[in-house]
């Protein structure tokens, strides 16, 4: 969900609610409901920090790259989803933007909801999570809560593919 | 803060460039041409073609707008130009109508499912069925055209679908205004619109957010040929006869008209207004170059150079208007 390209042609209200556009019904016609979707549009630009001057009625191309996130994840959180998927989704922004999707990111755990942060980048994610995963060719080659390890150890296990743990030196 | 508010302007409203065009030939042309241009009988002729083109514009637009092209739906508005007046004199006004809408119907929904289900580019599968529907309408008439007697031509039927005028104006004007409205409120003002719409900015991620892309894409160009075949009809009304070669190379004006309104060929784009704007400015030019005594060959080299300079013109202004942000 966390590709930083998308709808950009669509304003920020049209964008937020693609595919779950909120109607009323006029003469059996649904027609969106713009205030709604302006409304809850614009309560995303405030909460997740977007610039003072965004309009809900800017394209998304308007936008930063962060602010394309934050705006992604503004709606994973109205759509009450329990489980937000973020794939590389620091990927290509500067990094105070970085810092900022992170947060929310920790603010989402926060609120109670489940986020599986997929990164390469096993120093910034040892920050964030509460359990590492480390995957390599489809195989969990590593699943262990963060105290238990280091960020370097962690490291280490990735540099040797996993071989230090996987595939242990046959028995003597 | 005047330059971004012009800025954000710009850049919401597309047909604002070929509205500012259509202004500045108005008023080059009404006053060059020593009223031969403006005049009622010949703005309402430009209005009557403006009609036709522009319904086949509005049709192609909904199509650029998913990011795939059209070309063709001249074929369609000649097909079904063809339909409707055989079936006009062998049965009756209303099932020649449905009729030249099903083939519209039918080509456009051929051409859509070629292209989605085989994921082949659209303009490689209408190039192919702009000539299969052509050489059939070749094929049909045989080399002479179908028409209708004068003393036919007064069925309501046949008044109201382009063959006759409210107040001096062809019918046909009256159809175009009532489909860009309602079109307006379809892309612009239904979830479905806002769909199609997202499809053209990206199938990719439309599709991620559960927007059914094939489906959309069909639905576009199944409404292009509806919309062209519409436009045939009406023009058949229009003229009383029709034969092979019956909306040739209109195909190319619509895509033009299109582009000069202000949708972006890659999709994502588009301004209805700006395209039915694009259709009238076309049907002037024409006009103006008839009335000024040109030969209208020349139009079609026109119809480039306006195109090329067009699409250079609004690529420079949406970069202008996008500028700063």
């Amino acid at each position: 969900m966390c590709r930083p390209q998308g709808d950009d042609n669509l304003s920020i209200a049209r964008n937020f609610y693609l595919g779950r556009e909120p109607v009323r019904r006029i003469a059996g016609i649904p027609i969106l409901d713009f205030a709604k979707m302006r409304e809850m549009s614009r309560r995303v630009i405030h909460d997740f920090g977007l610039r003072e001057n965004v309009s809900v009625d800017d394209e998304v191309e308007t936008l930063s790259g962060g602010e394309r996130q934050s705006v992604k994840i503004g709606r994973a959180v109205e759509f009450k989803n329990r489980v937000i998927i973020m794939d590389e989704p620091t990927n290509h922004l500067s990094v105070r933007e970085r810092e900022h999707v992170n947060e929310l990111a920790l603010q989402l755990r926060d609120q109670g909801l489940l986020v599986i942060y997929i990164t390469h980048d096993i120093f910034q994610v040892h920050r964030l999570a509460d359990r590492i995963v480390i995957m390599e060719n489809g195989e969990k080659i590593k699943d262990i809560s963060t105290q238990a390890m280091s960020a370097d150890e962690l490291e280490a296990v990735i540099r040797s593919g996993g071989r230090a743990v996987h595939k242990e030196p046959p028995a003597s | 803060m005047t330059g971004s508010t012009f800025r954000g302007i710009v850049r919401r409203h597309a047909e604002l460039g070929i509205t500012l065009i259509a202004i500045a030939l108005v008023v080059a042309f009404a006053t060059t041409s020593s009223g031969r241009w403006a005049n009622f009988y010949n703005i309402s002729t430009i209005l009557q073609v403006t009609a036709t083109l522009g319904l086949m514009a509005l049709g192609v637009s909904l199509v650029i707008g998913t990011g795939e092209i059209d070309i063709s739906l001249g074929s369609t508005f000649g097909m079904a130009a063809l339909v409707y007046l055989w079936l006009f004199n062998h049965a009756n006004p209303i099932a020649a109508l449905i009729a030249a809408l099903g083939v519209g119907v039918l080509i456009g929904w051929l051409n859509g499912v070629l292209v989605t289900r085989t994921n082949t580019p659209s303009l490689i599968i209408t190039l192919g069925t702009l000539m299969i529907f052509r050489g059939l309408a070749i094929a049909l008439t045989q080399g002479f055209s179908f028409s209708v007697a004068y003393a036919d031509r007064g069925d309501p039927v046949y008044q109201a679908l382009g063959g006759g005028e409210v107040l001096g104006v062809n019918t046909a004007v009256l159809w175009l205004v009532t489909v860009l409205l309602a079109l307006s409120v379809f892309l612009f003002a239904t979830p479905s619109g806002n769909r199609l719409l997202a499809v053209g900015g990206s199938a990719a991620s439309a599709h991620s957010r559960g927007v059914r892309v094939d489906r959309v894409k069909t639905f576009a160009f199944v409404a292009c040929g509806a919309l062209a075949a519409f436009g045939g009809v009406l023009e058949a009304g229009k003229l009383g006869f029709a034969d092979g070669s019956m909306g040739r190379l209109m195909e190319l004006q619509a895509i033009a008209a299109c582009v000069l309104g202000g949708c972006a060929l890659a999709g994502g784009r588009v301004s209805l207004v700006g395209t039915v704007t694009g259709a009238f400015v076309l049907s002037s030019i024409q006009s103006y170059l008839v009335v000024i005594g040109v030969r209208p060959q020349w139009f079609i080299l026109l119809l480039g150079l306006i195109v090329v300079f067009a699409a250079l013109g609004d690529k420079a202004l949406r970069t202008w208007a996008l500028k700063g942000r």
